[in-house]
Parts: structure tokens; C-alpha cells; sequence
């Protein structure tokens, strides 16, 4: 386990750092305490996610394969690409010898393509075939702080210089097929391939106003290789309500994972000068991956409104707590070519409360979305713009060792562009 | 788990015949719009089906019998919602008891149905049923046949006057659809129930008795015919079910419309 490897290292590496961030159990790489990181596809975007019970275009093959069955037309693709900016801010933790403190900011950004789907209809049911990037964190900042408060008596950092370069990235592909059991019960059922990468290099240099050092690089290559099938069902019980319900997890079969650390101490804290510590840390130990099961719920009073709403239950499993999740979706046509979207969603933490008097607690941040996007059609396309914000609060612990919580703020804001070809 | 799986068998039991149209959004709507070219498209490819129904039954060589269910379809045709199409109506010779429709007008009727109808306005009522079947272009939609974009070979028209090879190859593979969806798969039950009511609308407008398209379904119902028709069609009783509702429903009686039951056996003699 990760958790596990980082605190061996920081055991090696930090006992006399100064102000551990870099490796710290406390700091996240890729944002695996939550599970809605990314919502794919368009319209599913625009809907906050509220999807479990419409899914009728690809990109049902993600939010719940029973919905291909009821794709209207023979095919259907479906692009989109999100840009996307995530800052996350750990609130005066750098505290300044002239007095008052300075927030820690992490920016993740990037253009991610992070849906392709096509469908069409084969044989009695629907074929399809996805690609879904479900989290992607892609930070590349250098930062210099001056005049810091110090862990030494009678000394304090004169500059403090941190350099990140982080890409994140999990995967889904592949293929799924549904099946109209009656014109109102369907089926379906996707198998996706899970897919993992992560290189984290982070360097940084702590130099104290006598002129000491500290230094400490590291580079963190992660990849892992699982299978997530998805079974839906969709259903309507009476005219105009439709019902969704799908069943998920990833069982991951590989797992690797390697940490290559440099450090160099300083002096007053017991290193010799010159002393230069290295190591190579390396796990194969797999993730434990919850359950996932989600029940939507969505009516279509007229053909140019339509409401949904989701509850999506993570398990609980030996690295993660169990999060219940929720949204809430609609759609209305200003016109028949025009149509605005828009949703709120929570994407809560799967991390423990942290507690006082502990160290190296992993952070808890919940988050709440919102969506908004429009969707211009033509008689076989449609284009869609749209945005999706989230804000987050929560606890953190980013300095190895240390007992002190500190709070976080998140801000992510995702505008993407989405085009569908129906033939 | 295992209350999960009751739970779901026992939603999933009352739902089993209902329809999924609400789905359709307002941009469906307006993609159903047709042009000439769409039009030109359909009615070329019915033409293509209609051969191949030939193929399967022959026509009954009776010009006057035909000339007569050709002027009740064309009548007929007058209350539908595609004035754009000229319908064209035939006899098959079998005894098989069943009627048909190929997108652009191309219809239908056998002589063993034909045997089985009473009066003209059951007649009606039948062909009136099968030009539903065109005017809502059930077999257009379900292929998606279109005047363009089709396949991305420049359009259906393309495939039908395109040089041979692949298009040919393209183009039969809708054709076996489209015959498959008439002879074995049969069309949606929506489809069916939505075809019903269209035409008893139909025979009420024309002047016909509006209980006719039911008097002959139970008359099928009632006879060795009936797991014939079952075989492409809803089950009789639940269509029948359905009519009585919707024909109470709207207060519509046998005696708001004609029979025309002697011109009937006067015209259909066979040969």
C-alpha cells in the first residue's frame, strides 16, 4: 500500500526535514479520495452527472450500459474535450517571520480529451465501444517563498524553493453492449480496462538564514492495470419516468510502484556535511477498490424538459471509507435546436475525519459542484459548451511528522467543448 | 441482495408494454422533419421493398379487384398526413392472412385476408392500418433512411442509382431489414397500437363505421388465423383492449359511419 511507502521513506528521508512537503502521507498526488473527478460525456456533463437513469447516447457505456439500448438512431459518437484548472490551497501553513501567514497553492492544468464513444446497433441489441480519462492532475510550478518561520530554534528559512511536476492520469476503455428486453426494460453491460500512470517529481531546496541546507528530490512513478465491469438495467415503471440502476467495481491485477528519494540534511540536525542519504523504495501491493452502485431517477414531462436525479453508494474497503454521493440534473430547450442543461453534485471524501494529536493523516476535502451548458443541434450533430465549477473544503495535515491541522480550499473550474454525429 | 432482484422482477412486471417515445427530445423532433430529398429517398427504397414482397408473393392478376382496393386505399390516403405520397395499393395471391407496407406508399393486402373481411369498411380499416404504418414512417425511422448523409455514401438516393459494389451490398443489407422487420420481426408494439388508432381516427373521418378495424381483429382473433398474425403483431386481444379504449374513449360508435357492406361483396369476387 502507497500509504505504507510513503511513511517509509519519510521515515528515511524526513526525520530532520525541515518542512516536509514533499513527500508527505498528507499531501495527495492524484486525487484518488474521490471518485467524480471527471464527468463524462455532454450531456451527462451538463447534468451534474444525474445520468444513472438516461444514459441514452455513448456515453451511457460509463454512466450505465443499459442506456445504449435505448439510443435514438442507428449510431451515435460522441467527443469531448475539457480544459480544465484546479487549484488547491492549504491555508496558512507558511507562516511568516515578519508575521501573518501565506496559503500553499497547487494548480493542476490541462486540455484532457476525456471521452470518445461510439454505438450502433448490432444484431438484436447495441454495441458500443468508449474511452473515459476519469481523473487527470497535471501540475508543472516552481515557487519560491522567503523569510519563513522554522522548526529550529533562533533560526528561520531565508528561501524556500519548491519545484513540482506532476501527471496523473486513470483510464477507461473498452466495450459494451446492450440489450432491449422489452420496450421499456433494458440491459447492458460494459468492460472497461483500468488503466493508471502517474510520474510525481518533486524538488525542493530549504536554505536557512545561516546559511545551512536542506535539500530533498524525488521521483515517483506509479502505474496500475485492473478491470471494471459495469451491469445496468434501465427501466420505466410508468410513462415518462425512467429508473436506472448500475453495479460497478475495479479489481485490479497489477499494481507498481517506485519511489526513487535524495536527500541532504543539515548539520544541526545530526547530518554530517556532505552527507547525501538515497534510496529506491518499490510496492506492488494493490489498491482495495469500493463497490460502486448508483440509482437514478429522471422524468420527462414534455419534450423539452426533463429532470434526474442520482445517488451514487462507495463501499467501504480497507484504504477507503465508504461516500454516498447525489446529484441533481435538467435539461430544457429554449428551442428545438437549442438546449441548456445544468446540475448540482457532491463529491464528498473518502478519507477518515482526521483527528487530533495524530500525524500523516490523509486529507479530507468534500467538494460540491455545479454544471451549466449548452447544446446546439442540427439535424444528425450537435455541439455543446459547457462549464463545470467545484468548491471544496476541508482538513489537511501537509507536514510530515507534525501533529498540526491546517485547512484546505479547493476551486476547479472545467469548461468543455462536446460534438455528437448521429448517422 | 436477493430482495434487490424481487424488487426489480416486480417493477419490471407491469411495464413490460409500454412505450419509450416519451425519450425523444425537442431536437428529435425537429430531425424528423423530412425534405424532398428524404422523401425521394423513401419512396425509392419502398419501391426496392415492394419488389422483393412481389418476389415472396406474387400479385393476384385481378385488374378490377385491384382497381377496387386501390380506390378504397386512395380514399383512404386522402385522411392521411402525407399528401406528399402516392400510395399504391396490390393484392398478393396466398392464403397467408396478412398486409403489408413499404416506406413510400408501397401497400399491401393478401387474398386469404382479403377472404376474411366482411364489408368496405373493414377493408378500410385494414389499409388504412398499413398506410399508418407509411405516414408515421415506422420502417424510415427504425433504418434511419435518409435523402443524405446515409452511410456517408452521399445519401440513399446515391445507393439506389450508384454504381454497383459496395452500395449494392449496402443497400441489401437495409433491404433484408426492412423485409425482416415485415415477415418475421414484425414492428414495435407502440408501433402496432399506434397504427391501430390512426386508422380507426381514419375510418371515423372517412365516414366509415370506426369499429371496423376491431370487428375484423376479433373476427381474426376468434379464428385458426390468429397465431398467424400473433406471429408479426401484438397479441390480438391486447389490440382489441386497446381500440374498445380508445374508441369509448372518444365516443365513437358503430353507427357514426358506413359499412358498406353489399358494394363490398358486389366488387370482391374471386376468380
Amino acid at each position: 500500500m502507497e500509504k505504507g511507502l510513503k511513511k517509509d521513506l519519510l521515515g528515511w528521508l524526513g526525520l530532520s526535514s525541515l518542512f516536509a512537503f514533499l513527500l508527505s502521507a498528507g499531501v495527495v498526488f492524484a486525487d484518488e479520495f474521490h471518485y467524480r473527478n471527471f464527468i463524462p460525456g455532454e450531456r451527462a456533463a451538463g447534468m451534474g452527472g444525474a445520468y444513472t437513469a438516461i444514459s441514452d447516447d455513448p456515453s451511457g457505456a460509463f454512466h450505465n450500459p443499459a442506456g445504449l439500448a435505448l439510443i435514438i438512431g442507428n449510431k451515435l459518437s460522441v467527443n469531448v474535450n475539457a480544459y480544465h484548472v484546479s487549484d488547491k490551497s492549504y491555508v496558512r501553513v507558511l507562516p511568516r517571520t515578519t508575521g501573518g501567514a501565506d496559503d500553499w497553492t497547487l494548480r493542476s492544468s490541462g486540455l484532457v480529451p476525456n471521452f470518445f464513444g461510439i454505438a450502433q446497433k448490432f444484431g438484436p441489441g447495441v454495441v458500443g465501444f468508449s474511452y473515459a480519462v476519469t481523473d487527470s492532475i497535471s501540475r508543472h510550478q516552481e515557487q519560491v517563498f522567503y523569510n519563513i518561520k522554522s522548526r529550529l530554534p533562533n533560526r528561520y528559512i531565508s528561501r524556500y524553493v519548491i519545484n513540482i511536476n506532476d501527471e496523473d492520469k486513470t483510464y477507461n476503455i473498452g466495450p459494451s453492449y446492450a440489450l432491449e428486453l422489452s420496450e421499456k426494460l433494458s440491459v447492458g453491460a460494459t468492460l472497461y480496462l483500468h488503466y493508471r500512470s502517474a510520474r510525481i517529481i518533486r524538488n525542493q531546496l530549504v536554505t536557512l538564514d545561516d546559511g545551512q541546507f536542506e535539500w530533498a528530490n524525488g521521483y515517483r512513478k506509479n502505474s496500475e492495470y485492473g478491470l471494471k465491469p459495469i451491469l445496468g438495467l434501465m427501466l420505466s415503471p410508468v410513462d415518462k419516468v425512467s429508473l436506472g440502476f448500475t453495479l460497478s467495481k475495479v479489481y485490479l491485477f497489477k499494481s507498481d510502484s517506485r519511489i526513487q528519494g535524495t536527500y541532504r540534511g543539515i548539520s544541526s540536525d545530526g547530518f554530517g556535511i556532505n552527507r547525501v542519504d538515497f534510496a529506491i523504495l518499490t510496492n506492488k501491493e494493490k489498491r482495495d477498490l469500493p463497490y460502486e452502485t448508483k440509482a437514478g431517477i429522471a422524468y420527462f414531462p414534455t419534450r423539452t424538459f426533463l429532470i434526474s436525479a442520482d445517488l451514487a453508494y462507495y463501499t467501504k474497503t480497507d484504504d477507503y471509507e465508504q461516500v454516498l454521493n447525489g446529484a441533481v440534473g435538467m435539461e430544457y430547450y429554449l428551442r428545438p435546436s437549442i438546449a441548456l442543461r445544468s446540475g448540482l453534485f457532491t463529491d464528498f471524501a473518502n478519507t477518515p475525519k482526521l483527528k487530533s494529536n495524530q500525524t500523516d493523516q490523509r486529507e479530507r476535502v468534500d467538494n460540491y459542484g455545479a454544471t451549466l451548458s449548452l447544446s446546439y443541434f442540427t439535424k444528425n450533430s450537435a455541439i455543446t459548451v459547457g462549464a463545470v465549477y467545484v468548491y471544496g473544503t476541508g482538513k489537511a495535515q501537509i507536514i510530515s511528522g507534525q501533529t498540526d491541522i491546517q485547512n484546505v480550499r479547493t476551486n476547479t473550474i472545467s469548461v468543455f467543448l462536446g460534438t455528437s454525429y448521429s448517422y | 441482495m436477493k430482495s434487490l432482484v424481487v424488487l426489480l422482477i416486480l417493477i419490471t412486471i407491469p411495464i413490460l408494454s409500454l412505450s419509450r417515445d416519451y425519450r425523444k427530445r425537442a431536437h428529435h423532433m425537429e430531425a424528423e422533419t423530412y425534405g424532398r430529398e428524404d422523401v425521394e429517398a423513401e419512396v425509392m427504397f419502398g419501391r426496392e421493398l415492394a419488389v422483393k414482397i412481389v418476389g415472396t408473393y406474387p400479385l393476384l392478376r385481378d385488374r378490377e379487384l385491384t382497381m377496387y382496393v386501390n380506390k378504397i386505399g386512395k380514399y383512404m390516403a386522402l385522411y392521411s398526413n402525407r399528401p406528399e405520397v402516392e400510395f399504391r395499393f396490390g393484392i398478393l395471391n396466398t392464403d397467408h392472412v396478412n398486409a403489408y407496407s413499404a416506406p413510400g406508399g408501397y401497400i399491401f393486402i393478401t387474398k386469404g385476408c382479403l377472404m376474411l373481411v366482411k364489408d368496405e369498411s373493414e377493408l378500410a380499416g385494414i389499409l388504412a392500418h398499413e398506410i399508418a404504418h407509411v405516414s408515421e414512417r415506422h420502417i424510415v425511422k427504425e433504418l434511419n433512411i435518409r435523402g443524405e448523409s446515409v452511410v456517408g455514401l452521399g445519401g440513399l438516393s446515391a445507393l439506389l442509382s450508384g454504381p454497383a459494389g459496395t452500395v449494392e451490398k449496402t443497400l441489401s443489407v437495409f433491404l433484408d431489414q426492412a423485409y425482416e422487420l415485415l415477415f418475421s420481426k414484425g414492428y414495435k408494439m407502440q408501433q402496432e397500437y399506434d397504427a391501430d388508432r390512426i386508422a380507426t381516427e381514419m375510418l371515423y373521418l372517412a365516414g366509415y363505421d370506426p369499429h371496423a378495424l376491431k370487428r375484423f381483429l376479433q373476427r381474426i382473433g376468434n379464428s385458426e388465423y390468429r397465431d398467424q398474425m400473433q406471429k408479426t403483431h401484438p397479441g390480438i386481444s391486447d389490440r382489441v383492449v386497446a381500440l374498445d379504449k380508445f374508441l369509448s374513449t372518444n365516443k365513437l360508435r358503430e353507427d357514426d359511419g358506413k359499412r358498406f357492406e353489399k358494394r363490398f361483396v358486389r366488387m370482391v369476387r374471386f376468380k
